[in-house]
């Protein structure tokens, strides 16, 4: 069993129940003055609740203190698969997620648990999980350019943004990853590889405990704490319906800077970056805007030397001429030429392929 | 698949059975077993004594049946059935054990035959084909390949089904007569009357006729599409296309066929044989002068596709054999179907084992498939979105396994051509003119590979690859970096390299240089 204080205990134990509203919790914990009190005290909590009318809510919570061997089991089963917890009032309970409305209880984490320290500053970026390629592509860039010069990477663990803010801040570690459901829950399943990577390198953390499936619901709740975690965040695409559109808001409540990609307009999964921009939001192009609101250094980016007919598609690339076949009409240029000079793009960074059409990498 | 190789005469001309002397024939018929006509012994003796006819040797009830046929047709040709006691048998009961009723029949009937004769004339005619009640005779499946078999065992004379004539007329070497009516072959076999002969006919007539119903002259824009086109036909690479509903998918497959090299007449032969086994062959063409496309439906069984029943029948991609096997919307065919392609695909032949019978048929097809992006056709699209959930997309892709996708060369994206391109005038470069470039690059991956025992590009394995597709410097380093760059997998090494090969043959390149690699990387099919 791995070692927790019996502080973090009570946090752990009164997690076990799923139906135990968060404000129960606060409530249940107020009731005592010491930790030891609360697992030798089921009498006094079911004597407040009953008192203040909502016995039922708590009924679960005092069977189980009646019987000791029971909230062991239940702590190590919610233990499971973490590394350890960080509970609100411990020393390393990271400052930013504590100065929220509602920071989370218990942190249930595996991985480098450093990377939750205060002193460490670190960027949300979030986004949908249909991101166009180029957007990823760009996010990538952003993440590895932010993460490399140790800002911490803050993100979920879904297909789109999340796995490109992951594999671009993978390499240098400096990634947390946040579950909507138990950290042994990995949504969707064809993720789990990267989470593996995620714990390995970086941190995995979540509010509940094992065995805890996500639900829809508990994605916009999961959303306040990468807000909470962030100084600011990245919004990389999203529409009407998306969550970073929920973990927008939380930042912008929060007091933290909220970034987002701009886009041409009526381009799908675009709507939520504009909409912000509208609102406020700093509109940022590139990496190097990115490092200059962080203030980060950065070095220049490279400019991409283009030769012959590889300057020409690009051209036509960049003002949206995107598929071969008409670029192929608009120059007249041979489809094999096309090809080698489209592949020679690809190679050198410069463009990247969605669908049948290519994107210039921003 | 019925053969009566005999000479059949009257009952008025069998002196014997009127002195009471005992007469013993011999004959051999053929039966099919896979493409190959197998002969078999029929033994007809015929005794003195009280009307009876019986057939042994096959345990098939269904045979027996046939005896009634023979009665009636011979009776009905003119002639009267002999009065005497007649035993067939077959010999042996082993290869004839599998075959259908009407195969069955046959076999019995051309043992009858033989029981009228003149011992004497056994033996230089084969005579294949189905007799019905009045006479008649009918058309059979399997005349090649019989035809062949005969030819093969020094047989010099065939009289075939009028019907059957035009599959006939490809061989040349051995007479064949096509015959209406039993009548008027007793009469030929009697010597008063003739029998018309199949003229033999040149391959190089019929094959020139191009007349494909799908050009290429008639697909507008979708330049990329027809390039790649151009290059998985040159070096037989598999390809898929992937693009939103109505882009034209289906209108480039169809093309494939008419910009493919023509068929050799072996490979036409080869072809043919598997079609004419299958009954699948049309009685006005007698032979498959044209490269096959089969588009099986994804509801169609395995054992349609693959091959198989009872009779270890040939499946669709057999007779795509030499041609185009085109999965339209490949991710709606069932798994196991899908991976059942894997083995043909690689070996070019498929082995059908049933119970009672293993057959080896020819399966050497291009495959080329289709398939939207998602479920819904607009994952990706600019404009238009996507209400697929990404597992759905996920889930849509993995139907076709990594295995599979191995063995597919070539990848593109095919976008829908817009209107005003629909209905500009003027057409786009020929069929014909795309084919001259194939022809030539096939003719180069021939000389090339003449020593190895494959023919294309897309045949190679590892050997060939490190025997033909030396890299420079140049281009080891182009392809380092695009695995690195574009997270390519190993195994699209072997891929790209291939389709380089092809692309530099259809160059007159000797080397692949870098601008081939660099093509051949734009049609990549890993999926990134």
């Amino acid at each position: 069993m791995k070692r927790l204080t019996l502080r973090q205990r009570v946090f752990v134990f009164l997690d076990s129940f799923e139906k135990l509203e968060y404000r129960r919790k606060i409530e249940i914990v107020r009731l005592f003055s010491s930790p030891e009190e609360l697992f030798s005290g089921a009498d006094k909590i079911a004597k407040f609740f009953e008192k203040n009318g909502d016995y039922n809510s708590v009924a679960a919570v005092v069977e189980a203190l009646k019987r000791p061997d029971t909230a062991d089991e239940m702590i190590s089963s919610s233990l499971a698969f973490a590394d350890g917890v960080i509970c609100l009032g411990d020393e390393d309970y990271p400052e930013e997620l504590k100065n929220t409305p509602v920071p989370p209880l218990t942190l249930y984490y595996k991985g480098n648990k450093d990377l939750l320290k205060s002193g460490r500053t670190r960027t949300g970026m979030v986004g949908s999980r249909k991101t166009l390629p180029s957007y990823l592509e760009l996010a990538k860039t952003v993440s590895e350019a932010i993460s490399s010069s140790g800002e911490i990477v803050v993100t979920g663990i879904a297909v789109g943004a999340d796995t490109a803010a992951i594999n671009g801040a993978i390499k240098s570690g400096n990634i947390i990853s946040v579950f909507a459901g138990g950290i042994d829950c990995v949504y969707p399943r064809t993720q789990t590889n990267i989470a593996e990577a995620v714990a390995e390198n970086g941190l995995v953390i979540s509010e509940y405990p094992a065995k805890t499936t996500p639900k829809n619901y508990t994605y916009p709740v999961r959303n306040r704490i990468i807000a909470g975690l962030s100084r600011a965040v990245l919004i990389v695409s999203g529409d009407d319906k998306s969550g970073a559109r929920y973990t927008a808001n939380y930042a912008a409540d929060y007091g933290r800077e909220v970034l987002a990609f701009p886009y041409a307009p009526n381009v799908s999964y675009g709507e939520l970056c504009n909409g912000l921009i509208k609102q406020g939001a700093t509109l940022v192009e590139n990496a190097e805007d990115v490092c200059g609101i962080l203030g980060i250094d950065k070095k220049e980016k490279q400019a991409i030397s283009l030769e012959g007919n590889e300057a020409i598609v690009y051209e036509s690339i960049n003002r949206g001429v995107c598929s071969p076949d008409k670029i192929i009409e608009e120059t007249g240029l041979k489809p094999y030429e096309i090809s080698v000079a489209i592949s020679m793009l690809e190679l050198k960074g410069a463009i990247v392929r969605n669908g049948s059409e290519y994107e210039i990498t921003r | 698949m019925y053969s009566i190789k005999a000479k059949i005469c009257f009952e008025t001309t069998i002196q014997p059975f009127d002195t009471g002397e005992m007469m013993l024939a011999k004959d051999v018929a053929f039966v099919i077993s896979g493409l190959d006509g197998v002969p078999v012994d029929v033994e007809v003796d015929v005794n003195p004594g009280l009307h009876a006819f019986e057939v042994v040797g096959l345990p098939d009830a269904a045979v027996k049946e046939s005896r009634e046929r023979v009665r009636s047709a011979i009776k009905n040709s003119g002639k009267k059935f002999p009065n005497h006691r007649i035993t067939v048998n077959l010999a042996p009961a082993e290869p004839i054990s599998p075959v259908d009723f009407t195969r069955a029949t046959a076999i019995a009937r051309s043992s009858i035959a033989p029981s009228f004769l003149s011992s004497a004339d056994i033996g230089r005619a084969v005579l294949l084909g189905e007799l019905s009640l009045d006479g008649k005779i009918r058309p059979v499946n399997g005349i090649l390949p019989m035809l062949i078999s005969a030819k093969q065992r020094g047989f010099e004379e065939v009289i075939i089904p009028a019907e059957n004539a035009k599959e006939g007329s490809y061989i040349s070497g051995i007479t064949i007569k096509k015959a209406e009516s039993l009548k008027s072959v007793l009469e030929y076999l009697e010597g008063y009357g003739e029998l018309e002969t199949v003229e033999a006919v040149g391959y190089d007539e019929i094959s020139d006729k191009d007349d494909y119903k799908n050009d290429l002259k008639f697909v507008k824009g979708q330049y990329v599409a027809r390039r790649a086109l151009e290059i998985a036909v040159s070096g037989n690479h598999n390809m898929l296309m992937v693009g939103p509903p109505g882009a034209g998918k289906t209108m480039l497959a169809k093309c494939i066929p008419s910009i493919m090299p023509s068929m050799s007449f072996d490979e036409a032969l080869e072809t043919t044989k598997i079609h004419s086994v299958a009954g699948k062959l049309s009685r006005e063409e007698g032979i498959i002068s044209k490269r096959p496309f089969v588009t099986p439906h994804h509801t169609a069984s395995n054992v349609s596709i693959i091959g198989g029943g009872s009779s270890a029948k040939p499946g669709l991609i057999s007779l795509a054999h030499n041609g185009v096997l085109f999965l339209d919307e490949m991710p709606e065919y069932t798994r196991s179907m899908l991976e059942s392609l894997r083995q043909p695909l690689e070996d070019r032949v498929i082995t059908v084992s049933r119970a009672r019978q293993t057959i080896s048929y020819p399966a050497s097809f291009m495959l080329v498939g289709s398939m939207n992006p998602c479920p819904c056709g607009y994952f990706g699209a600019k404009n238009g979105k996507c209400t697929c959930s990404p597992v759905q997309i996920a889930r849509y892709k993995s139907r076709i396994s990594g295995p599979l996708m191995d063995r597919v060369d070539i990848r593109i994206t095919v976008d829908a051509v817009k209107y005003d391109e629909l209905t500009a005038s003027g057409e786009e470069e020929s069929s014909e003119e795309v084919r001259k470039r194939v022809d030539a690059a096939r003719q180069i991956q021939r000389e090339r590979f003449s020593g190895d025992g494959i023919s294309t590009n897309a045949e190679m394995g590892e050997r060939e690859l490190r025997k033909y597709c030396r890299l420079s410097a140049e281009c080891n380093e182009i392809l380092k970096h695009s695995f690195i760059s574009l997270n390519l997998s190993a195994r699209a090494r072997a891929r790209i390299i291939k389709v380089a090969r092809t692309i530099a043959d259809l160059d007159f390149s000797e080397n692949i240089e870098p601008k081939h690699l660099l093509e051949a990387i734009s049609y990549r099919s890993d999926e990134t």
